[in-house]
């Protein structure tokens, strides 16, 4: 038993002078992965800020003018109001210049007067849709609030032309013996974001690119390692030795799962304490998921060194395992929005199941036994590729 | 320089393509499998929510409101009776939101009196909570509206929005995110491979043995260029064809225009995968620098996903310096805008700037020696 | 010499970043119009440097080259044109076939249409790949490809070929083959220029230019090179298995003795002093007639390298291990099939505590499946291989750790230290604490190592590569030792150093195992195997088989000579078969292949049956068709792993349309008797 531990442990000990040995090894651990963090945080936003909206207020009363106001005031993105005519929408929009016009009709105001349904007609570029969703979400929410309120100036308003007092004291309509219409006092409506008050973007994305990062950085070492020493000849002087497979299998994935814990930790000391994202959940559960997930990834990435021959073969393979998985995880995509068949196929995608973990325990405190429910599968993966693998040494063996 | 020694090396490379299994993977496989995950996996259509809705108290109103949310294409709307239930819900991910309707709702209703409902999202997925909130919004709107309508208090709805997606009216994410994943799929071809394809040569030292004879530098690298331009142009047009018969994106433009858009983009990206190798001599660094630099910006930074125009401004400087960034743009206009040279000169003009500067650089860094 | 030389080279220096010293150091040779030039010098000297210089491929640092008046800087372009050079990889593209590689050099090259049919037609004669020009090159064997590679630069007819080690990696045959090309077709005033580090090849040269570490150790005539060691070289005969071993190690401890290797049952030394010969009681000394090797050792002897020890540090701090005859590596029955090609069949043999036992075999004949499958990373299809009594299926961590492996390439951690492969492989091997630490010193110190052990051991010279690798083999104390081409590309010196080790760990009854392409180190075995498609075809000590080789036209082969021609003799043999099979009926076996009976002969009784070819088919088979078929029999050398055999079937689909002809494996076996039933089923 100890000459195993010992044996297993000078491989260990290998494979960390490998990692470690020259600064530019040494780099190659922080650097990408700060650089990745930087791009992604700031590149992967879902937000508008800065689109364009253009709002063509025909409507010369009181009302077009406010709700342009509002539009145009809104911090969620770039408005600006203009008059004349719809040409200028309509160029700039197929251009490209903007994302969104707003039209408010010429009797728009004088329909509210009335009474009568005013639509405000919203034209968007289809090409860019997920923004003009997101933009109309928020104009959906400031046409709704001045609604409101407008209704309730004009039940108001009504109310009193009647004669009418304010509800509650409604005795008068016993006189006329016609029961009047129940009011429809507006709705007071307030909304809470949990963990995340303010929506802030960063927040969500670090424990989520812990997971991808940790992905890209160890995914690459481990499908590396071993089609290296295939290439080198080292495995097969690995091989000649009394090491077996198991023990080169374990020496391989010790070194890399303590460099994923690493790059995780990496990552969220820099999410915690530069970007300030906040920690609730519990830290050792965080550490147990990085190293259930890793060992998934790992698994893979070995599995990956198995069947390959050459580092480049390798790096294509871990490419080819990698688009998918970040694709199909979640994080550019709700995974509830695909197909359903396609939903299923997604619970062998580790990075799903990671990132599901990874804010859970990070933002939302996710208690032990839901990130249980979640985990197995990323043990089931490890451990399946992994045999996968040591079946396929032996299989090079003959 | 006579274009034997050119037409002598295409004919090489072509012969060469059609006996790489891998080759023909990257050119016809690659790109089916990830239209396939833009097509299928990636889907920012906004679908419906799964929310809860908590009544303390099931009055007709409650429950009308209730019915609301259960009827509205937006929600999934499950029915609850206490708020600290479903928190667990919310933290495991399995609801967006819960929407509270408190105690006295109906009594304050029917004493026309305002209620408050409360409504909390997942603030932990900030997009779905905007819609979520938005949404919400409006659900409850319509349903006052239509209380009042139905009440035959006059107004009903007062202001709406009449919206309007001009060239993809469903709002179907995959009209745009299908042309846009052509540019991630041409880079993969046209960097990674090209890239692969001249350290390769170094590699396995048949570079020593063609700089060794007549051919010139220009003449290796013009064969690998058209070679692989061509390839990669048949590449396109597969694309084309799948996008536009299996997943039913319209196409608006004309197919010369496509076609002269990505033979200037493919002419950028091989000239980067040209740099690449030329500069590292080596297939795994070729590699590993061409997925850096090409699929990477390709697919974060070209706008086909995520909007360039909310990234901060040194990063929008920066996606100005990749050819992807100005075909995504060109090849959602072209499918689904038509012909907007508007949209396409500017482009041009950038992408062969770009390219000209990747040639200027490899014809440089290339002289025919071994180290 | 008159005039100015064809090429002349002037105070060539070339550093690279990294290197302590310059991979050229002040070169100045001349070489003249049409003569054939050798360029000798071990891995490192400076070879491909100066090919590549001449071809303005490098930039020197300083110095000038002229070639016919042009400088080889300013007229890079015209040089390139009227110059054909094959790099020592292999330059060609595998992917496209050998038609389709001359098409492609011809158009490069700018040979006109209209010459192209004659020029093909006889470059393929040559070359012998007429029936192969459909077939790709990635699936010619090492001897073709280099064979197309010279026909690719002979298209054009250049007026300097430069050959950059063309004959590395190549078995004897096909080396010879590739001389006899160049001599016959670089006429009309041709200069070659033609590297190797084979020194009987530079030695049938016009010129040479012996290269070390960059600098120019010797020009001229190669029998100049000889004077010096004339009357200096002896043999001592008659001695047997360890005993020479023995011998040879004191020989090396005496102050008259400058050089010693081990040829069969001889021992040949280099004395220093002409006729000044050491005592050796009972041993009777004959003269022998000095090789350029001899004189490249004594040269660089003179030049400063160290000179060897008469004993092996090494082999002194190691354990003795019993000196009981026990039989240590056994082989029974070893088969392996990949698919329906069979690598290896039926081979078996045995080899005693401290024996040295050779496999040779031309590329691809099933020699380093046998070899891998003796050290357990490839699992036989049928048979036995076993490791002191373990088999290596049922035993494989126990088997292993009695072996010790050293791999073709020096197989070492490249981002590793010195020191940290030693304890690296130490460890893997179990060794631990003060065992493990005494050990690792104990291996700096033999192999001068400890200066260099903070060193990566990318950054070694080849031959501390090949130290620090023996040493990560033999620090466990294996009782056997696998060596696959360990001396490949190192100089004669450092051979000669680690040849002493290996054979005074054997004294100390270590059991090695070799492969190996240089039939001088064949010499150092007790044993050799010969593999020849898939089969041991031969097997005995080295000069039993050089006697079994002999013939009246050549009595007393070299080592090569009858390498070449057991390979014959089997192909007669195989043919015979084959027409047997036919229905022809079988000849009584003459038993003139049959070799003396050995410990080992219990191979396939294929060798014993088969008698020499009938007369007839001999007389139609020419000496050259029976190289090609030799070549063909060589060809699935790539086939080592299972992938390969997806594209069998296409493969042989081609080979068919291309060659119907003798092929390894069942359905060529099939092929080649459709061709020989011309006479025979129809």
């Amino acid at each position: 038993m100890t000459a195993l531990l010992l044996r297993i442990r000078t491989l260990i000990v290998k494979e960390f002078l490998i990692i470690l040995r020259d600064p530019s090894g040494r780099a190659m651990l922080v650097v990408p992965p700060i650089i990745q963090l930087v791009l992604f945080a700031y590149a992967v936003t879902l937000e508008v800020s800065n689109v364009g909206v253009v709002v063509l207020n025909q409507d010369s009363g009181r009302h077009g003018t406010e709700v342009a106001a509002r539009i145009e005031a809104s911090p969620y993105f770039l408005a600006s109001v203009e008059r004349g005519g719809f040409q200028n929408i309509r160029i700039s929009l197929e251009n490209q210049k903007i994302l969104m016009g707003v039209v408010i009709p010429r009797d728009f105001s004088s329909r509210l007067e009335k009474g009568t349904a005013a639509p405000i007609q919203v034209v968007s570029d289809g090409r860019r849709s997920n923004s003009a969703q997101i933009v109309t979400a928020y104009l959906t929410e400031i046409v709704a609030q001045y609604s409101l309120e407008l209704a309730g100036r004009l039940e108001a308003g009504r109310l009193s032309a009647r004669g009418q007092s304010l509800p509650g004291q409604n005795s008068s309509s016993l006189v006329h013996g016609v029961p009047p219409p129940p009011p429809t006092p507006p709705v007071s409506f307030s909304a809470r974001h949990w963990f995340n008050p303010n929506l802030v973007y960063v927040w969500t994305i670090i424990p989520s690119l812990m997971a991808i990062i940790t992905l890209l950085m160890t995914l690459n070492l481990s499908a590396m390692s071993l089609a290296r020493e295939k290439e080198m000849g080292t495995f097969e002087q690995l091989l000649v030795t009394p090491l077996t497979p198991a023990e080169i299998i374990v020496g391989k994935l010790v070194p890399a799962m303590v460099v994923a814990a690493f790059e995780s930790l990496l990552i969220y000391s820099l999410g915690r304490f530069f970007y300030g994202v906040p920690m609730r959940g519990s830290f050792p559960l965080l550490l147990g998921s990085i190293v259930l997930f890793s060992f998934s990834i790992i698994g893979f990435g070995l599995f990956i060194s198995s069947i390959v021959k050459t580092q480049q073969q390798a790096i294509v393979g871990s490419f080819m395992f990698m688009v998918p998985c970040v694709a199909l995880s979640g994080f550019a995509a709700p995974v509830e929005n695909m197909p359903a068949w396609l939903q299923q196929a997604v619970v062998l995608n580790p990075l799903k199941h990671a990132l599901v973990i990874m804010k859970g325990v990070f933002l939302k405190d996710m208690p032990a036994g839901e990130v249980w429910l979640n985990g197995w599968p990323l043990l089931v993966i490890g451990i399946a590729a992994l045999l996968f693998s040591g079946w396929m040494f032996r299989k090079n063996l003959g | 320089m006579s274009p034997r020694i050119v037409k002598a090396l295409i004919k090489k490379e072509f012969l060469q393509v059609a006996r790489d299994p891998a080759s023909v993977f990257v050119i016809l496989v690659l790109p089916m499998i990830l239209m396939f995950i833009f097509g299928y996996g990636v889907n920012l259509d906004v679908g419906r929510f799964k929310v809860a809705v908590v009544m303390e108290n099931t009055d007709p109103q409650s429950v009308s409101f209730y019915q609301a949310f259960s009827n509205s294409r937006y929600f999934e709307a499950l029915a609850g009776r206490d708020l600290r239930a479903w928190q667990d819900e919310i933290t495991a991910g399995r609801v967006r939101a819960i929407i509270v309707l408190p105690a006295d709702f109906g009594r304050k209703l029917r004493q026309a009196r305002s209620p408050d409902v409360l409504v909390v999202t997942d603030g932990t997925d900030p997009n779905t909570a905007n819609f979520v909130r938005a949404y919400v919004q409006m659900t409850i709107m319509n349903w006052q509206a239509n209380n009042r309508l139905e009440g035959g208090d006059g107004a009903g709805d007062l202001i709406s929005l009449e919206t309007r997606a001009w060239y993809n009216p469903e709002i179907t994410s995959r009209f745009f995110l299908l042309p846009g994943s052509l540019a991630i799929i041409l880079t993969i071809t046209g960097v990674i491979m090209t890239a692969m394809v001249i350290a390769r040569e170094w590699e396995r030292g048949t570079m020593e043995s063609l700089i060794a004879t007549p051919a010139s530098v220009v003449q290796i690298i013009l064969a690998k260029l058209l070679t692989y331009l061509t390839l990669s142009m048949v590449s396109l047009v597969c694309c084309w064809f799948v996008s536009v018969r299996w997943y039913g994106i319209p196409f608006r433009g004309s197919l010369a225009v496509l076609l002269l858009l990505g033979a200037v983009f493919l002419f950028t990206a091989l000239g980067q995968g040209l740099l690449i190798s030329t500069v590292t001599r080596s297939q795994y660094h070729s590699a590993d620098l061409a997925l850096v630099s090409g699929f990477l910006p390709s697919f974060l930074l070209s706008g086909v996903i995520f909007e360039i125009a909310s990234m901060p401004y040194a990063l929008r400087l920066v996606t100005r310096l990749i050819p992807a960034r100005y075909f995504v743009s060109s090849l959602q206009a072209v499918f689904l805008a038509g012909n907007v040279w508007a949209i396409f000169w500017p482009s041009l003009l950038a992408m062969a700037l770009l390219g000209v500067v990747f040639f200027v650089l490899t014809l440089r860094k290339t002289v025919k020696k071994v180290a | 010499m008159g005039g100015t030389p064809f090429i002349e080279i002037k105070n060539l220096t070339k550093s690279f970043k990294g290197q302590e010293r310059p991979a050229l150091d002040s070169l100045s040779v001349g070489v003249g119009r049409g003569l054939m030039c050798g360029l000798v010098g071990p891995d490192g000297a400076g070879k491909t440097t100066l090919m590549r210089l001449l071809l303005d491929l490098l930039t020197p640092d300083a110095g000038t080259v002229t070639i016919d008046g042009l400088d080889s800087r300013k007229d890079a372009d015209e040089i390139r044109r009227l110059s054909g050079y094959m790099p020592q990889k292999f330059g060609l593209y595998e992917d496209l076939t050998v038609v389709e590689n001359m098409t492609l050099y011809a158009d490069l090259r700018d040979v006109p249409k209209a010459a192209r049919p004659d020029k093909f037609r006889e470059l393929l004669g040559f070359t012998d790949l007429g029936r192969f020009q459909k077939r790709l090159a990635g699936r010619l064997s090492g001897g073709m490809k280099q064979k197309l590679g010279l026909a690719c630069v002979l298209l054009a007819t250049p007026r300097l070929l430069l050959l950059d080690e063309p004959s590395v990696g190549v078995d004897p045959l096909s080396r010879r083959e590739l001389w006899a090309m160049v001599v016959s077709l670089a006429r009309g005033g041709m200069t070659v220029l033609w590297a190797t580090s084979y020194l009987d090849e530079a030695e049938k040269c016009d010129r040479v230019v012996l290269l070390h570490q960059g600098r120019d150790l010797f020009h001229g005539e190669p029998s100049e090179a000889l004077g010096p060691v004339r009357g200096r070289a002896y043999a001592l005969g008659g001695l047997a298995g360890a005993v020479r071993r023995r011998e040879l190690i004191k020989l090396l401890g005496e102050p008259e003795v400058a050089d010693g290797i081990i040829q069969g049952g001889d021992i040949k030394i280099v004395t220093r002093e002409p006729g000044s010969l050491p005592e050796v009681p009972g041993g009777r000394f004959r003269p022998l007639a000095p090789t350029f090797e001899d004189a490249f050792v004594d040269i660089l002897a003179g030049a400063g390298q160290t000179a060897l020890r008469g004993e092996s540090e090494l082999a002194r701090r190691m354990d003795d291990k019993p000196d009981d005859g026990a039989v240590v590596v056994e082989a029974r029955d070893l088969t392996k099939r990949f698919g329906s090609f069979t690598a290896v069949r039926g081979n078996t043999f045995q080899i005693r505590r401290g024996r040295i036992f050779g496999l040779l075999g031309p590329n691809g004949a099933g020699k380093s499946t046998t070899f891998k499958m003796m050290c357990g990373l490839v699992r036989p299809t049928a048979g036995t291989a076993s490791i002191a009594g373990l088999d290596l299926l049922n035993y494989p961590s126990k088997a292993r750790g009695r072996v010790g492996y050293m791999a073709q390439k020096f197989s070492l951690y490249d981002q590793l230290s010195v020191r940290q492969n030693l304890y690296f492989f130490s460890g893997a091997y179990g060794l631990r604490g003060r065992a493990q630490r005494r050990q690792v010193d104990l291996m700096e110190q033999i192999f001068d190592l400890a200066p260099l052990h903070d060193r990566g051991a990318s950054t070694l010279p080849l031959g501390f590569k090949q130290r620090l690798a023996l040493a990560c083999a033999v620090m466990h104390q294996p009782d056997v030792l696998f060596l696959d081409e360990p001396t490949s590309g190192v100089d004669p010196l450092t051979r000669r150093e680690f040849w002493l080790h290996i054979n005074h760990l054997a004294v100390k009854g270590v059991t090695v195992m070799i492969t190996t392409h240089f039939m001088e180190e064949a010499e150092y075995c007790d044993e050799i195997a010969l593999i020849y498609r898939g089969r041991n075809i031969a097997s005995g000590s080295p000069d039993q088989l050089k006697a079994r080789a002999a013939t009246d036209r050549l009595p007393s082969p070299t080592m090569d000579d009858a390498f070449i021609e057991l390979v014959r003799q089997s192909e007669r043999a195989a043919n015979d078969e084959d027409d047997a099979d036919a229905g022809r009926g079988r000849r009584p076996g003459s038993g003139k292949s049959g070799g003396p009976g050995n410990a080992s002969e219990k191979t396939d009784g294929s060798e014993t049956g088969a008698g020499p070819a009938p007369a007839v088919a001999l007389e139609k088979t020419s000496e050259r068709e029976k190289t090609v078929a030799l070549e063909k029999a060589a060809l699935p050398e790539k086939t080592d792993g299972p992938e390969t055999l997806m594209t069998q079937g296409k493969k042989e689909e081609e080979e068919e349309e291309a060659a119907p002809a003798a092929r390894e494996g069942g359905k060529g076996e099939k092929t080649e008797r459709e061709k020989k039933g011309g006479g025979g089923e129809k």
